[in-house]
């Protein structure tokens, strides 16, 4: 187990080094940049402004130098450098916008299992039954339409129908119910997706479970049926809800960014938004890597709690 | 040419009102056809007389039955317009003014500079924490003094201006000392500097008509009197002068930061200063020093102004942003269409001001691609539904747009642009055979559609109208903001579009000529357009065999828009500026104005008092709502 975390931890730096790669190229293999926003953003393009403002970013280098200034300096200081378009360095901001973003994700994980464990356990006691044909459909509308559409609708209806909005203007913890409000709404909309897919594995695990020997042997000795379920069918299900949770964080990341410009939530995913439409490869950069080693992290935790909960496997 | 799917889509996109004319004008059809016998399906020669005549008769009677709708409606507008006029009288006179409150702002990204010399991409910030010599007021066209409280122009190169008694700059510049002709001069030279060592985004435009950089000098005989010596005669120096970048700047504050304000927030002698700046937006609180106008006039007071306190938001979502203002928790949304505007009718939090437009809309062709084709210039522009544009586009609320903003007496008449630019398709066809347009443009059209505009109608519109009536397609090419700028301003040589259809805000940013540089090589014809001369600034990057293409069309141009600048006698000038707006019409090179709204929707909040009206409302350039000092919140 040891020699398997070992292994997983050493292969981060390789993927990180492997997605920056891929970031790096991409986002200069399309046309544009910071300068042609800056310079031209108003429809007033300017060639001196272009050429002073391309220089003062050092977007006139090498792209090889580029690529090797900036990852040095993460390696090496930590430091993901100064942002294109903003004149901010990045570290501070991740500073203050990753908690943003790492709550709307906590909660959002948390109202997954809280949607998805006792739909799909309803459904998988009651299967067959009206109440299990609802709850499936209801766990495909929520996997099935998409979050920024009901996000809107959540914004705008309101507005329109009785003049009130349900989300108000972002706060910090100094007012932590109207905190909490601007946090919940968005995380439980990520959630929908989230705990369509969990009441769906939960479900069929179950239903697997149902019809095992051991929970005839349950129900044989004269248990009663909350205990069979609660005892014999739900822990042994549960196992398959692990991976299933480290997938959530990639969704719940992908979420944010739409999220939190819908919601106007100063994250990570906002922060993308702006900087993608101002070409500014340096903030981009910096939230790819970040997300990516959140998510490369998370995978590598799941699958060592994946092993702890199910001793039978072996890495 | 059957109609595509598409077209019948954006046909089907109209109001209430429009399908209530619709359904109108289909009971008129349908009378017609059924006095003519509609039963015969045969296409053959005899039925197209009948038809024709049937044709012609159900557009007379449409005409007719238009006109005496338009009458009416002309008679019923004046008469509500008498009424509102009445009732704002009324409602002025039993309302007292109200002192107080915070006006809620909202904006879709934060500034990316705080230097008013380097950026204008955000103007509420630089109306509100900075004064400027003048504002002034397309509606009004008259201008009016900020910081300076007189003015006089004794020859067409001198501009002499006296300054307010007791200006101050706010507390956090210089310690808030006394504001001087000084800081106005070298406000004023800092342009051509921040240009070449901070790569403004500062139009040159806005300010390279005083020549700053071409020998204009500014004489400070005492604090309060500035002499602008320009370089050479400008006609609209005192309209330019309320442009949002001419903020008049502290200069300790500028030489502290090392030449630039990127990250110094309080520099001005503004009615307002920065209280607080972070990622979720910016809000404002009075400067203590800031006095009010002496001589106050138009939308500035004599006192401070009325509203206390300024939030700006930073809402990137439009949907929010329209949230907020229904919920009222935003006092403006901004420009919106007619739709909008109808479905906003009745929302207690919202107030639509509308008014007659000053818009600007243009289709860039890249001269090296056309230069040397007239024939294939002329098909181009007959080919293209005019009228169909301004009724399908435009909603039916639109006039032709010309060079000149609709909003100046020097602009020509409707009548003569309809004359001069005709949607003629079969003459389009004869001309596109004749200039042996298949061969020069083998493989159609490329233009470009930005993903980030709110519409993309009006592009949809001309690329069908030039296939269905000259037979060549037009692949559209999506682009974001960086791609977008990346494509429309590459070298002559590397632009993928053939022509560039673009809306664009500048005559709000620099009342009247702003909209005609883009017709000529020294404004945005060069870069834009690739219209390049030889003596052209950048000619040296390019080809002398791309030049000469463009050179005696680009030359002929920017000649007469420099002797439109230089003639000051407001008579003589408008007789050049038509003259100029002919030959473009008649040159087809290498701009096509298009047509633009007759009308302007603007969404503000209810509770918002004496908002200026439009064209002026949103002018960045001068006396939109953010300098509008006399405006106040009811409640």
């Amino acid at each position: 187990m040891q020699a398997y975390i070992i292994r997983r931890l050493l292969l981060v730096p390789f993927t990180l080094v492997l997605i920056s790669i891929i970031v790096f190229i991409f986002m200069r293999a399309v046309p544009g940049d910071a300068a042609d926003v800056r310079c031209g953003a108003a429809g007033n393009f300017d060639q001196q402004c272009f050429d002073v403002v391309r220089e003062e970013l050092g977007l006139n280098e090498n792209k090889f130098n580029q690529y090797f200034k900036w990852l040095g300096d993460i390696v090496l200081r930590g430091d993901f450098g100064y942002s294109l378009s903003q004149r901010a360095h990045i570290n501070e901001e991740i500073g203050k916008r990753i908690w943003n973003t790492a709550q709307i994700g906590l909660l959002s994980i948390a109202f997954t299992l809280l949607i998805g464990i006792p739909v799909g356990m309803v459904s998988a006691v009651r299967s067959g039954k009206p109440s299990d044909y609802i709850l499936r459909f209801l766990a495909v509308m929520g996997l099935s339409v998409p979050s920024f559409w009901i996000a809107t609708l959540v914004v705008i209806f309101p507005a329109v129908w009785w003049g009130v909005r349900v989300a108000p203007d972002w706060v910090g913890w100094e007012e932590p119910l109207t905190h909490l409000q601007i946090l919940a709404i968005p995380a439980f909309i990520i959630a929908l997706a989230g705990g369509g897919t969990i009441a769906r594995i939960v479900r069929s695990s179950m239903l697997e479970v149902l019809r095992s020997d051991q929970v005839r042997t349950a129900r044989a000795k004269g248990l009663r049926e909350s205990a069979v379920v609660s005892r014999h069918v739900f822990r042994p299900s549960m196992i398959a809800l692990f991976t299933i949770i480290g997938l959530q964080f990639s969704l719940v990341l992908g979420g944010s960014v739409i999220m939190e410009s819908i919601f106007n939530i100063p994250g990570m995913g906002l922060w993308v938004i702006s900087a993608v439409g101002e070409r500014d490869f340096m903030i981009i950069q910096a939230v790819v890597v970040v997300f990516a080693t959140w998510f490369l992290l998370i995978t590598l935790l799941v699958d060592i709690a994946y092993a702890w909960v199910d001793p039978r496997i072996r890495y | 040419m059957a109609e595509g799917y598409w077209g019948k889509y954006w046909r089907r996109r109209v109001s209430r009102r429009r399908v209530l004319a619709g359904g109108a004008a289909v009971g008129a059809g349908a009378a017609a056809l059924v006095a003519v016998g509609c039963g015969d399906d045969d296409d053959d020669d005899a039925a197209a007389p009948a038809a024709t005549q049937a044709a012609r008769a159900t557009e007379a009677a449409e005409q007719a039955a238009e006109e005496a709708t338009e009458a009416a409606q002309a008679a019923e507008a004046e008469a509500t317009e008498a009424a509102q006029a009445a009732e704002a009288e009324a409602t002025e006179a039993a309302d007292p003014v109200q002192r107080g409150g915070t006006f809620q702002h909202q904006k879709s990204a934060q500034n990316t500079t705080l230097d008013p010399s380097v950026t204008v991409t955000d103007p509420t910030w630089t109306a509100l924490t900075y004064n400027h010599l003048l504002g002034y007021s397309l509606v009004e066209e008259e201008a009016w003094g900020d910081a300076a409280n007189g003015w006089e122009q004794p020859d067409a190169t001198t501009l002499v201006f006296n300054l307010e008694d007791g200006l101050k700059f706010n507390p956090n510049a210089a310690g808030g000392r006394d504001l001087t002709s000084e800081d106005v001069a070298f406000s004023y030279s800092r342009f051509p500097s921040s240009l070449s060592d901070f790569g403004s985004e500062v139009n040159q435009l806005q300010w390279g008509w005083m020549g700053v950089d071409r020998g204009a000098s500014f004489d400070t005989p005492d604090s309060q009197t500035l002499t602008i010596n320009l370089a050479f005669p400008w006609a609209s120096a005192i309209p330019s002068l309320g442009s949002s970048a001419m903020a008049i700047v502290n200069r300790e504050a500028v030489e502290a930061a090392g030449g630039g304000l990127h990250d110094v927030p309080n520099a001005g002698a503004g009615a307002y200063m920065f209280e607080n700046i972070d990622e979720t937006g910016n809000t404002y609180v009075r400067n203590p020093n800031y006095r009010g106008h002496s001589t106050a006039r138009g939308r500035f007071t004599d006192e401070v102004p009325y509203i206390d306190r300024w939030e700006d938001a930073i809402i990137v979502d439009q949907a929010s942003r329209e949230a907020r203002l229904l919920a009222g928790d935003s006092d403006v949304l901004g420009s919106i269409d007619k739709i909008q505007a109808e479905l906003f009718e009745g929302e207690q939090n919202v107030q639509v001001i509308s008014g007659p437009a000053n818009d600007h809309a243009i289709m860039e062709l890249d001269a090296y691609k056309w230069a040397e084709h007239p024939l294939l210039r002329e098909a181009l522009s007959l080919s293209i539904d005019w009228e169909g544009y301004i009724e399908v586009v435009l909603d039916g609320e639109g006039i032709r747009g010309a060079p000149v903003g609709p909003a100046f007496s020097q602009v020509l008449p409707q009548d003569e642009i309809r004359q001069l630019q005709q949607f003629d398709p079969e003459r389009a066809r004869q001309l596109w055979a004749q200039g042996g347009g298949d061969d020069v443009f083998p493989d159609g059209f490329v233009t470009v559609i930005a993903t980030f505009g709110t519409s993309t109608r009006h592009i949809e519109f001309i690329a069908q109208s030039i296939e269905e009536n000259l037979g060549v397609p037009t692949l559209l090419e999506p682009a974001d903001l960086a791609t977008y700028v990346a494509i429309a301003t590459a070298p002559p040589s590397e632009k993928i579009w053939h022509y560039f259809i673009a809306g664009e805000n500048s005559l709000s940013t620099i009342p009247d000529y702003n909209a005609l540089t883009h017709y000529v090589p020294n404004g945005y014809g060069a870069i834009f357009g690739g219209l390049y001369t030889f003596d052209h600034v950048l000619s040296a990057f390019y080809d002398d065999e791309i030049i000469a293409v463009t050179d005696e069309i680009g030359s002929e141009l920017q000649g007469r828009y420099d002797l439109q600048g230089a003639t000051v006698d407001p008579e003589e000038r408008k007789e050049i500026l038509q003259d100029m707006q002919r030959y473009i019409f008649t040159n087809f090179c290498c701009v096509l104005p298009l047509p633009v709204a007759s009308v302007q929707y603007y969404a503000m909040g209810a509770r918002l008092r004496n908002v200026p009206p439009v064209p002026d409302i949103a002018n960045n350039a001068s006396m939109g709502y953010r300098r509008a000092q006399n405006m106040w919140l009811d409640g």
